[in-house]
C-alpha cells in the first residue's frame, strides 16, 4: 500500500459505512453540544455528527492522554505488592480530528515512544484508527502553515479527508484505512486530476486567508541564541496568571504527575497520572525544597525554550507548536502569552 | 462526554464543563462560548476537580460514640439530629439553636435551610460565612440600593474609563476580574491599586498607592476632599454639602500623607484621575471589609462611587469582590440573620407579609452572627448544625472557635470531608460536590447560572437540598423531596430580584443576570434602585484598628489570597495539582526589616501574635513595606486565621481579622 494513495468517495456513502462500523466499534466523531459548541465524543449514529466546526476548544490528545487515568490498582497480600493493571483499549475510530491535532500525536508519539515506551498511551494509539479532516476554513486564531501542523497532511492518518462538496478525497496512509474502507464496504473511485487539482485551490485559498502571525524561525534564532533579554521574560512572567492553561490545551505538551490515592490503612490503592504544567511551580520543586523555576517569569521562560529552542527542535524533529491557536483563546492573560504574540515579542528584541 | 456546569471556587463563575467517563469526572475544561469566562479557567478551576473522587470523600453519616464517628445509617443520624435538637429546643427554646450555612452551597438549598431554620426550628439564629468576607458590604449596599449586590456587571470593566482597585489581589482571588482589569490596562485605561502589598499585575497599572495597613479610611476620604476642594465632583450629586460638614474638611492629603504614608501629591493625582476619566468602577475586596470600621470604609467607597456620577451609569460603579461561588446566591436567598430571601430585612412587616404563604412560621427579630454564636455557645446556644464551613480553620482566633465549639451541647457537621470542624462534631452527614448536584450558582454580579449534575453522588451522600429536606420531615414538617427546579420557582414567587426568568434561560452560557427586566444597556443599578438615588453619608468617624504594633508586637501583620489556594483550603488541598503549589507557608518580610533582624529568605521563623504562632518560611521582598509582615490565607501547616483577632465591628458583625499585631521569633 502506498502512502499516497487517494481515492474519492461520495460524502452519503462515507457517512453510511461509517454507520455500520458504528455497531460494532466505538466511533469518536464531533457532535454540536447543547451552546453550540463543537466536541468530540461517541457517537452512536452518522446523523450525530456535525461538520459545522473548525475544531474542538480541548486539545484531542486526551483520547490518548486523559487528563486523569489510572495507572494500575495496588494492594498490599500478606506483605506482598499485588498490581492489578487496568483493561486494555478496545478498539476505536477517531473521526474529524483535525490536522494540526493530528500533528500534536505525532509530537506524543516521539515523547512516549522514546527511551521509555508509555504502553497505556501507545496501546491507545495502536488501537485508535484515525480518519482526519483537513481544513477548508480556518479560525482566526489559527496559524498551522507556520508550524507544519496543517490544513492538510502528508502522513500520520489512516484516513485523510478532504471535503469537496459532495464528495470526499481521501487520502490513504495506512493499510488500516483501507481495511477500513474494504471492512465497511466504502465504495470508492480512484480519484482524478481535477479532484487533486480542486485540494489544491482549497489549500491556497485556505492558507491564503490564514494570518501568518507566527514567524517563528527569528524567535527560534533569539532564543536559541540566548538573546532575549531578562526584561521582556520579567514582564512575561509579571502577566502570567500561571492558570496553566497552555499546556493543557496544547496538542504538544504531554507533562503528567503521578499520584497515589490510598483507601486509609488498609494497603489499597490507586496510582494515577495526571496532567501537570511547566507554568505550575510545583513542578520542578525537588525533594529538598529547592525550586530552580520558582517564579513565573522562569517558567515562562521555560515553556518558550521548550517550544521553540534549536536543542529542542533537534531533539523533537519538530517545534512544539502545531499552530492551533488553542493557547490564545484559553490564555488569562489576554493575547500576551500565547505563541504568536510570545513569538512577536521575542523577534522584535532585537 | 462532556457536561456543562458552573465553576465552584470563586466568586466569577466561570463557565466548566467535565468530562466523565465510567462515573468518573476525568477532567475540568473551559466554556469557550461563556460570555464572561469566553474559554478560559483559572488554576483552581483546572484543576479543581480532582476533590471529587478524594479517597478521603465521606460516603456515609458517621455518629460520635465517645470518643469516635462511627458509621451509620442516614434514618439513624436524622433521627438523632431531630431528637436532641428537639430536646434542647424543649429545654432551652428554639433560640438555643443555630446554624451556619455554607456560601458553597446552590442557591436552592441556601433558601431551603434558611427556611428549615426559620419555620421549622424556629431559631433566628442563621448566618453565613458571607459575614467573615463581606457583611459591611450588604450592609451599605442594601440601605442604598434595596440590593446588597454589585451595582455594575463584570463586563462594565470593559467599558469603564478608569478603575480602581482597593484592597483586593483581583489576579489571586477572581482571576476572571484580573484578567478584565489586565486587558483594561494593557488598552492603556488608568487602573488605580491601592493596596498595602505590590502585586504582580501592579506594575502594569498607571498608579499604585502602598498606604500603611489599617489606613485606607483616611486615603479614601482624602480622595473625596480633593475632589470635593476642586470641584471635580458630578454636578447632579445631592447632598455635598452634608458630606462637607461632618468632619471631611480635616482629610486634606497633607494630613492623610503623615497618617497613610502615601504623598499628598499622589493623592491628589489619583483623584483627579478617578473623577476626570469618565465612568469609572471601584473594585474591593476583603482588604477593605474585614478592618475595624469596615462598614464606613464602604461607606466611604459608595460616597466615592456617588460623588464621581458612577452610580447608575453604563461602565460603573461600585463590586464588591464576594470571595465564594455562591455568595451573591446565598445573600439572596437571606441566609443571613439580618435578611431574609429577596433581598429584605428579617425585621420588616413587609418581608412577614412576602413569606407568610410559603413559610409557617418567622422569627420576628434578627440573630446571632456567626461570632455571636460562637460567644454564646455553652451558654445561650446549644445546638449547632454547621454546614460545609471549617471554622476551626477559618475563623478568626480560631482556637476560641474550636473551644466554643467544644462547648456545645449537640453539633452537627455536613461537610464532604473530615475538617478539623467534623471531628469535633456529634453527628456527621455527609454532603457531596458540586459535580453530583443539580442547581444554581450566582456569581458576584447577580449572574444566575446551572450547575449539572455530571455523576450520581458518590457512596451515601446526598445533596445539601436533600439532606435539608430530608431533616425537615424528620422534624414532620412537610418538605417534598427535593427538586432544584421547583425550589427555583418557591423562590420567584417571594423573591421579585429572581422574577421573569425560566429555568431553560438559565442553561444558556452565561445563564441570567438579575433582575431578568433589565433591559440591555440600561444599566441593571438602575433598575434595581429605580427612582432611588442612593445618598452621601459621611463616614470619617472610626477608631484605629484594635491591635496597633507595640514594643513587644512591633509589626502589623497583614492577610491575603494566594493564586493557588481557596479559602479554608477544605476542597483545594485536596486537590493534588494545587495542594503541591503551597509546598510551604511563607510569610513576607521587607527587605529592610530583614536586613535589620539579619534574617534570610528562606530561613524558618515563627510569626507570633497574642493569639498563638505559626511556623513559616520568611520571604524578603520590596513588596511589602518596612513594619509590615503578609501572611497568605491559608495553608495546611496551620490556619493564618488563627492569629487573627475576633473583635467584631457592631455595625455588621464583621471581625476584625485582616491586621493585627505580630512578632518573628526564629524557628
Amino acid at each position: 500500500m502506498q502512502a499516497s494513495a487517494k481515492v474519492t468517495v461520495a460524502k452519503h456513502d462515507f457517512l453510511e459505512g461509517l454507520g455500520r462500523c458504528m455497531k460494532e466499534t466505538t466511533v469518536i466523531a464531533p457532535v454540536k453540544m447543547k451552546d453550540g459548541e463543537v466536541t468530540f465524543e461517541p457517537v452512536r449514529t452518522a446523523k450525530q455528527i456535525t461538520f459545522d466546526y473548525v475544531n474542538d476548544h480541548d486539545p484531542l490528545k486526551r483520547f490518548f492522554m486523559p487528563a486523569r487515568e489510572e495507572l494500575f490498582s495496588f494492594q498490599n497480600a500478606r506483605g506482598k505488592a499485588l498490581l492489578k493493571s487496568p483493561p486494555l483499549p478496545k478498539p476505536r475510530v477517531l473521526f474529524g480530528i483535525r490536522s494540526c491535532d493530528l500533528q500534536g500525536l505525532a509530537h506524543l508519539d516521539h515523547f512516549f515512544q522514546g527511551a521509555f515506551e508509555d504502553q497505556l498511551y501507545l496501546q491507545r494509539r495502536k488501537s485508535t484508527l484515525i480518519i482526519s479532516l483537513a481544513c477548508n476554513e480556518p479560525l482566526d486564531t489559527c496559524f498551522c502553515i507556520c508550524c507544519n501542523g496543517g490544513p492538510f497532511l502528508e502522513s500520520g492518518f489512516d484516513l485523510q479527508l478532504t471535503d469537496l462538496g459532495e464528495s470526499f478525497l481521501v487520502d490513504i496512509g495506512s493499510r488500516a484505512g483501507r481495511k477500513f474502507l474494504d471492512d465497511w464496504k466504502v465504495p470508492c473511485q480512484t480519484a482524478k486530476r481535477k479532484d487533486e487539482q480542486l485540494r489544491q485551490a482549497l489549500m491556497h485559498k485556505c492558507d491564503e486567508k490564514m494570518i501568518p502571525t507566527a514567524y517563528l524561525a527569528k524567535a527560534c534564532i533569539q532564543i536559541t541564541n540566548n538573546r532575549v533579554r531578562e526584561e521582556v521574560w520579567d514582564e512575561m512572567g509579571a502577566e502570567c496568571f500561571s492558570c496553566g492553561g497552555c499546556t493543557h490545551v496544547c496538542p504538544c505538551c504531554s507533562c503528567f504527575d503521578v499520584f497515589d490515592c490510598t483507601e486509609g490503612e488498609t494497603g489499597q490503592g490507586t496510582r494515577y497520572r495526571c496532567w501537570d504544567s511547566c507554568q505550575y511551580s510545583g513542578f520542578t520543586r525537588e525533594a529538598s525544597g529547592h525550586n530552580p523555576r520558582a517564579k513565573a517569569k522562569e517558567r515562562v521562560k521555560r515553556r518558550f525554550y521548550h517550544k521553540l529552542s534549536y536543542a529542542y527542535i533537534q531533539q523533537d524533529g519538530h517545534p512544539g507548536c502545531v499552530g492551533c491557536g488553542r493557547c490564545i483563546t484559553v490564555c488569562e492573560a489576554f493575547q500576551q502569552l500565547d505563541v504568536p504574540a510570545v513569538v512577536k515579542r521575542l523577534r522584535r528584541d532585537g | 462526554m462532556k457536561i456543562q456546569t458552573t465553576c465552584p471556587f470563586c466568586g466569577c463563575g466561570c463557565g466548566m464543563l467535565l468530562e466523565v467517563e465510567a462515573r468518573q469526572v476525568i477532567s475540568a475544561s473551559p466554556q469557550r462560548s461563556h460570555p464572561l469566562s469566553r474559554g478560559t479557567l483559572c488554576t483552581k478551576g483546572w484543576n479543581g476537580h480532582q476533590i471529587i473522587h478524594h479517597p478521603q470523600r465521606l460516603t456515609q453519616p458517621l455518629i460520635r460514640d465517645r470518643k469516635t464517628l462511627k458509621p451509620a445509617t442516614w434514618r439513624q443520624a436524622l433521627t438523632l439530629i431531630s431528637k436532641r435538637f428537639a430536646e434542647l429546643r424543649n429545654q432551652h427554646g428554639a433560640e438555643s439553636l443555630g446554624i451556619i450555612g455554607s456560601v458553597k452551597m446552590t442557591t436552592e438549598e441556601a433558601y431551603l435551610l434558611n427556611r428549615f431554620a426559620r419555620s421549622v426550628l424556629g431559631t433566628p439564629h442563621i448566618d453565613t460565612l458571607v459575614r467573615y468576607d463581606h457583611a459591611p458590604s450588604v450592609r451599605v449596599l442594601q440601605e442604598q440600593t434595596g440590593y446588597a449586590t454589585a451595582t455594575a456587571g463584570i463586563l462594565d470593566i470593559e467599558k469603564a474609563s478608569v478603575l480602581l482597585i482597593i484592597g483586593a489581589n483581583p489576579k489571586a482571588q477572581t482571576a476572571r476580574i484580573g484578567s478584565y482589569i489586565f486587558q483594561a490596562a494593557k488598552r492603556g485605561v488608568p487602573v488605580i491599586q491601592i493596596d498595602p502589598r505590590q502585586q504582580e499585575h501592579s506594575a502594569f497599572y498607571a498608579h499604585f498607592l502602598q498606604p500603611r495597613p489599617g489606613t485606607d479610611l483616611t486615603l479614601i476620604n482624602a480622595m473625596l476632599q480633593v475632589i470635593l476642594a476642586n470641584g471635580w465632583q458630578d454636578a447632579g450629586v445631592l447632598g455635598v454639602s452634608h458630606l462637607r460638614d461632618d468632619g471631611l474638611q480635616r482629610f486634606t492629603p497633607e494630613y492623610a500623607e503623615t497618617v497613610c504614608g502615601v504623598p499628598a501629591d499622589k493623592i491628589i493625582q489619583v483623584a483627579e484621575v478617578f473623577a476626570k476619566s469618565g465612568p469609572g468602577i471601584i473594585l474591593y475586596g476583603t482588604g477593605i471589609t474585614q478592618q475595624a470600621n469596615a462598614t464606613a470604609h464602604v461607606q466611604a467607597l459608595w460616597n466615592l462611587a456617588l460623588l464621581t456620577g458612577n452610580i447608575n451609569r453604563e461602565g460603573a460603579g461600585l463590586i464588591p469582590l464576594l470571595n465564594a461561588n455562591n455568595s451573591q446566591g446565598i445573600i439572596d436567598a437571606g441566609l443571613m440573620t439580618e435578611l431574609a430571601p429577596g433581598h429584605r430585612l428579617i425585621q420588616s412587616n413587609e418581608t412577614r407579609h412576602a413569606l407568610k404563604k410559603q413559610w409557617s412560621a418567622l422569627p420576628e427579630k434578627r440573630g446571632y452572627t456567626i461570632q455571636e454564636m460562637l460567644r454564646h455557645a455553652g451558654g445561650k446556644l446549644r445546638g449547632l448544625y454547621l454546614v460545609g464551613e471549617n471554622l476551626a480553620w477559618a475563623a478568626p482566633d480560631a482556637q476560641a472557635a474550636v473551644k466554643a465549639l467544644q462547648r456545645l451541647d449537640f453539633l452537627v457537621v455536613q461537610d464532604l470531608f473530615l475538617t478539623e470542624t467534623a471531628e469535633l462534631a456529634d453527628v456527621l452527614l455527609p454532603a457531596c460536590s458540586f459535580a453530583e448536584k443539580e442547581g444554581t450558582f450566582t456569581n458576584l454580579e447577580g449572574r444566575i447560572q446551572r450547575v449539572h449534575r455530571a455523576i450520581p453522588p458518590l457512596g451515601e451522600s446526598l445533596p445539601d437540598g436533600e439532606i435539608f429536606c430530608r431533616l425537615a420531615r424528620a422534624f414532620g414538617a412537610p418538605f417534598p423531596a427535593y427538586d432544584p427546579k421547583l425550589i427555583f420557582q418557591e423562590m420567584q414567587s417571594i423573591m421579585p430580584c429572581y422574577e421573569k426568568i425560566t429555568y431553560a434561560q438559565l442553561d444558556h452560557p452565561g445563564g441570567v443576570v438579575w433582575p431578568a427586566h433589565a433591559a440591555a444597556g440600561d444599566g441593571r443599578c438602575r433598575t434595581l434602585m429605580g427612582e432611588r438615588r442612593g445618598a452621601l453619608v459621611p463616614a470619617t468617624a472610626g477608631a484605629p484598628f484594635a491591635e496597633p504594633p507595640d514594643e513587644e508586637y512591633p509589626f502589623t501583620l497583614f492577610t491575603g489570597r494566594p493564586v493557588f489556594h481557596r479559602r479554608s483550603g477544605t476542597l483545594v488541598s485536596r486537590s493534588f495539582t494545587l495542594d503541591k503549589e503551597d509546598a510551604v507557608q511563607t510569610v513576607e518580610i521587607s527587605t529592610d526589616d530583614a536586613k535589620t533582624l539579619k534574617l534570610r529568605s528562606g530561613w524558618p521563623v515563627w510569626v507570633v501574635t497574642r493569639r498563638g504562632k505559626l511556623r513559616c518560611t520568611l520571604s524578603a521582598t520590596r513588596a511589602v513595606a518596612p513594619g509590615t509582615l503578609f501572611l497568605p490565607i491559608h495553608h495546611k501547616s496551620g490556619p493564618t486565621q488563627a492569629l487573627m483577632p475576633a473583635t467584631m465591628e457592631n455595625e455588621s458583625g464583621i471581625p476584625e481579622m485582616k491586621l493585627c499585631a505580630a512578632k518573628l521569633e526564629t524557628a
